[in-house]
This record gives C-alpha cells, structure tokens and sequence, in this order.
C-alpha cells in the first residue's frame, strides 16, 4: 500500500507541446517530483522532464486501485448462490435473483474502486497537490543522477 | 419460518443498507506532509515516512521524538534517494532486529503521515455478512423446492393505499380438462373514479392460460357488502356481525377471525394421517332477523401446493403422459387425482338447530393457497338470537381469516364489465395482448410475465362491490429437481392408494410445513407489490 510504498505514485499525463496545433500526447510513469514549472517523470524507459504548461489533463492513482480484489470477493460471495442454481437450475433463476442485491453492491464498491479513488488534474486538483503522492514530495534532491532512478 | 422471515425481511435489507452505505465511498487515501519537528515531545506516531533533504527516505513503523531533542528515532527500513534499501532494523513481522535509527531533525525535509479512508477490510466484511445472509435462504430453497415456488394467475389492484394482492384465479384448473370459472371478491379494491385496473402477474414456473378476465359490479346499498354463494349467486348483506366466541382445538381465535386482515387461524397438520379432522365452532349473538348467512374469508395453506408437486415428482417423466390421459378424457386417471382431492376434502359448514344437532348446511372447496376468498353460506333462520356454527376441516390445510354473520337481502345480479385494455407490462409487444373478450382468444403468460388489465366502470349510482370473473387453465412446469424424486412404486401408491399415502406422508410433509407459508412468499422471483 502507498502507505508503506518508498516510491511515487503512477500517474497518467496527457501533454499538448505546441498548443493547439499539435494532437494530445498520454504518458505515465512514476510521479518523480513536481517543482517550480516542471513535472519529473519516470517512464519505463526514460526519466522526462515535463514543462506544466505543456499538461492537459492528468491522472493520478495514489494505490493500485483495489477493484480486482472486490470483484474477486463479490465472485466469491456469489458462489454459492451460483452453486445452487446449477444444482437446482428450477429454482436457480430466484436464487440468481437473490444475489443481484450483492451483484450490484459489488459491482458498484469495484467502479468506486477503480475510478472513485484517482486525482484528477485540472478537474479536482492542483498539480502541487498531486506533487504530495511524488516520490520527493520536499523536491528534486540535490546531486541525483536521473540515470539511476528505477522504476520498482 | 421465523429465520427465513428474518433473513428476508430484515436481515438482508439491513446488511444491504449497512453494505451500501460503506461501499458508498471509494477507498481513498489521506495524505499529510509536515514540516518537523512532528510530534509533541516524548510522543510517538507510527506508519510515517521520512523525507530526508538528499532525497533518502526512513518508512517507519514508529517514529519517537525524545524530550527537547534535536534527534528523533525510529524503526523500519532505510532506502537511499534511488530507492536502494541501506539498511533495516525490522524483520517482516515488524520485530525490532537491531537498533533504532537515529534521524537528526535538520537533516528532515518533510515527515508524511498517511491515513486510509473508508477501507476495504470493512467493506469485504460488509459484503460478506451479506453473502452469509443469502447463503441461509439459498440453503432453505435448495433443501424444499417445493416450498419456494408456484401459483397460480395472481391479481393485484389498489386498496386505497397499496396495490395488493386481491386473488388468485382458477386454482384448481391445473390441465384444460379443469378448465372452469372463478369467482373471487376483489374484498379491498378501491376503484377511482370510472377506472380501474387489475395486475396481472405469472408468478411461477406455469404456463397461464386465460380466458377471460372480467369484472362483475354488485350494487349495494349503504352499510351493505355484496357476498357470493358457491352457487354464484350474489346477496346484498347487511347487519354483519362478527362472531362473538371462536373455540378451536388450540383455544381461543376470536382475534384472527374478526376482520378481513391476513390474520388468519390455522393450525398444523397431524404428523400421523394428513387427513385427520378438526373443528373450530363459532357462536354469533344479537343475530338479525330474516335470513341469514355465514361469510367466510378463507384460503388453502400450501399442503396441497405440496401434494400437488410430490405427487409430479413421483411420476417423474410420467407425468406427461398422465396428463395426457387426463386431457384424452381418460376418467381413471382424473378419478385418481380427483380422490386425493376428495380426501383432502372441503370446509364443511355446521349450524346447530333448536334441538341441539348438527346440520350440514354447506361446504367450501375452493383451491388455492395464496389469497383468501369471501363465500357466503345460506343458514336457514333459527328464530334465535344466538346461532352456532361449527366449521369442520382437514388439519393443516386451510387459514380462516374472516367469519361474520349477517341478515341476506335482495339478490342482486352482478353487470359485467369486460377488459377495456390489456397492457403487457414487461413485452414491447403490446399489441400481442389479447383483450380478453372472447373465448377462443386466449392471454398465454409465462414465468414473469406482467399484464395491467384496465376497465371503464360504468356509472351505477350507488356504492358496490366488485368481483372478479376469471376462466382458464394452468400448466405446471417439471422441475429438475422434481425428478430426482422420480419413483413410479410411490406414485402408485399416491394415485392409487392416496388414503393409505396421506396416512403416513406426515412426517415428510413435517419437514416442510413450518417453513412452506413464509418460504413461498419470501421466495417468489416476482414479488408482491
């Protein structure tokens, strides 16, 4: 959990370079550090430096959303309604009706989990408060070689 | 019975609200940056990471500030500013393994606290408490799949406050062979105005076959009802008294059978012979003048519901081909299932004459377990004040939930008014929907199927009462389920021996009996209202 994480959260960028000309460019990475006007980001395969004025829009997820886990024990619980509807496929069509209230409850509990715990820039947030989830939220350390960071 | 009740009723709803309410919010995740020093001298604050000013991080388990020092101390692990571990003093359980880390204050650049909000342990609780619920009634239908499904065209229509149910038609009609009328007082309907519409709903797993559908209007007079014999014939009522002691052999139910208000006395079936008898004797006084009748308001319990479908499932693959010999006029098969019928036997209705014997004044059989109807039984006029009245029933098979007695007036013809409109709540097809009119033009409905059936009262003047007329047939649906019962010796002995069979299927149906009434309505896939 981010709570215990030692690096910055994932974060997805949308980037316009020459306004409005050119087509909107998407980019994620690990939130590296955000000061002055520049955005740190570490992708996969480079360390990049992002102008502010340069971001459209941005999304920030400050923990692996935990949708998977609630979809897996929304399955769990339905099990044994689902069990007793093959075993009884007479019955079975009440039984389903049964587990819809838990059906929906859990579909409900894994969008809010997939999509109800992200920051959004501009929409909610500033990008000084998304800079808090950065792996140096106090700022770029001095002396850090950019060739070093890793991904982890 | 009470635990399903419960389950349903307030259980489930209750764990889906607590559920709903805190899934409602995502998980999220509080995130606070202070500048040190971060705590009150001689305190402690756990799960805190250090940032230090050349980008190396402390994330602790616990962070203590001594008193008036400019070092503060913790354990966890230690990561350079590329996020290499440098070192640790906590094993994986969080066991302290070495000594502490000492963290010069000056050298801090930011200490963060976070805090988890709305997390998922209390939802997977949450969501678990619920399945466990549901779990319990799964359990219940998948152990009786008789107890949890079946009936016939239900009606339902406005009282005033609600749409409830009002009846249930042609119960009995199980093949076309039975095809007949029914007649059922819509007791609470509450018609506005010159409309008025019915629902219309196939609650099980039948095909319905419907004929017609048609209103009958009953004008009556001013503290008149309008009751109907077995006869068909309908009589202005007036003077209706409720009966001023019910003894049965539990004791006292004057309570359950003073009003009209689904609650019912009833009692439970004798575990050694299904068919055993029983008595519940009413006295009424200050009865009026005149001719008099009994009314009352009653239903079947779901015992026959469940001989109906054990006697299925013992025939198994058979029943098909019974039911065809039903259909093709075969009598010894529809003889067959006419005598368990006849066993089970009617409400037989007793007044006690001037000379203290019991005269059998008349019987009500009507089937169906899911509304009660209102019958009117002529009792010739004692020249009494007092008039006793003995019902005279199987044990177990019927719920009473009304008598009174009151002084016959005129006998009334009732006006038909036939459907103006038949809607198919749930089919886009609306025009598939038959009016109802003729009776070779049939409304087939399946499982789920919902139809409003509106009519165009006409203006009579005075108050009324209105009943409802209905003809047509239904088609059980066999159950997987059922056919593992499938065991043709049983169905032998249930067709041809069906005294002998109701003699000792007590037990089995004792399994069942507490839990049928309340299993069946908490299990319907469409509810009421």
């Amino acid at each position: 959990m981010a709570e215990k994480s030692s690096t910055g959260s994932w974060i997805v960028i949308q980037m316009q370079q020459d306004l409005p000309l050119s087509r909107p460019t998407e980019i994620s990475g690990e939130l590296i550090a955000i000061e002055n006007d520049t955005v740190y980001l570490l992708t996969s395969s480079a360390f990049l430096k992002i102008h502010q004025g340069a971001v459209t829009t941005a999304v920030l997820y400050p923990f692996k959303p935990q949708s998977a886990t609630v979809s897996f024990i929304t399955g769990l619980s339905l099990l044994p309604t689902m069990i007793g509807a093959i075993i009884r496929p007479d019955p079975g069509v009440a039984l389903l009706i049964i587990g819809i209230p838990l059906l929906v409850t859990g579909t409900i509990m894994s969008m809010n989990e997939l999509y109800g715990n992200v920051m959004k820039y501009p929409l909610k947030y500033s990008l000084k408060d998304l800079g808090r989830f950065s792996r140096f939220p106090q700022g770029m350390p001095p002396d850090l070689d950019p060739g070093n960071l890793r991904l982890k | 019975m009470k635990k399903i009740k419960f389950y349903t009723c307030y259980l489930l709803p209750i764990l889906l609200l607590i559920l709903m309410f805190n899934t409602r919010c995502a998980t999220t995740l509080i995130r606070e940056l202070r500048q040190p020093p971060v705590t009150a001298a001689d305190s402690s604050i756990y799960n805190v990471k250090v940032h230090m000013k050349d980008g190396s991080l402390y994330v602790l388990d616990i962070f203590d500030m001594d008193n008036n020092s400019d070092t503060a101390y913790g354990f966890g692990i230690y990561y350079d500013k590329y996020r290499d571990v440098i070192r640790t003093n906590t094993d994986l359980s969080g066991q302290w393994i070495d000594r502490r880390f000492s963290v010069a204050l000056t050298d801090i650049a930011l200490v963060e606290v976070n805090q988890i909000k709305s997390k998922m342990t209390g939802k997977i609780l949450g969501i678990s408490l619920v399945s466990a619920a549901t779990i319990g009634l799964t359990a219940y239908c998948l152990a009786n799949p008789k107890a949890c499904f079946g009936s016939c065209p239900t009606f339902y229509s406005w009282d005033g406050t609600d749409t409830t149910l009002m009846a249930e038609g042609f119960s009995s009609s199980i093949l076309r062979k039975y095809e007949t009328d029914d007649i059922d007082m819509l007791y609470h309907a509450h018609p506005a105005g010159n409309n008025f519409s019915i629902k219309l709903t196939n609650e099980a797993l039948e095909t319905h076959v419907i004929r017609y559908a048609n209103i009958m209007l009953l004008p009556r007079g001013d503290g008149e009802r309008v009751f109907a014999t077995e006869e068909g014939e309908f009589f202005q009522t007036s003077d209706i008294h409720a009966p001023t002691s019910c003894k049965a052999p539990e004791g006292d139910c004057l309570e359950q059978l003073r009003s009209m208000d689904k609650k019912e006395r009833y009692s439970r079936s004798d575990p050694h012979n299904l068919i055993s008898k029983e008595s519940v004797e009413l006295t009424f006084n200050d009865v009026p003048e005149g001719k008099i009748g009994l009314i009352l308001g009653c239903r079947q319990t779901f015992m026959t519901t469940y001989l109906f479908y054990q006697g299925l499932a013992y025939l198994g693959r058979s029943a098909g081909y019974f039911a065809a010999r039903i259909e093709s006029g075969d009598k010894l098969p529809q003889r067959k299932f006419d005598r368990i019928k006849d066993l089970l036997g009617p409400i037989e209705i007793f007044y006690r004459d001037s000379g203290g014997q019991w005269i059998r004044a008349d019987e009500i059989s009507e089937s169906g377990p899911i509304a009660s109807d209102l019958h009117l039984i002529k009792l010739p006029g004692t020249g009494s004040g007092e008039v006793k009245i003995k019902l005279r029933m199987t044990k177990g098979l019927w719920r009473i939930d009304y008598a009174a007695l009151g002084r016959l007036g005129n006998e009334t013809d009732p006006i038909i008014v036939e459907p103006s409109e038949v809607v198919a709540k749930n089919n886009p097809d609306t025009a598939a929907a038959p009016l109802l009119k003729g009776l070779q033009t049939t409304l087939i409905t399946l499982p789920g199927d919902v139809y409003e059936i509106k009519y165009r009262i006409p203006d009579v003047g005075d108050d009324y009462d209105l009943f409802l007329k209905s003809r047509g047939y239904y088609l059980e649906w066999m159950r997987e389920s059922w056919l593992e019962e499938e065991n043709h010796l049983k169905a032998a002995v249930f067709f041809g021996f069906p005294g002998l069979y109701l003699r000792h299927a007590g037990n089995d149906f004792k399994k069942v009996e507490n839990d049928l009434e309340n299993s069946f309505w908490n299990s319907r896939y469409v509810r009421k209202n």
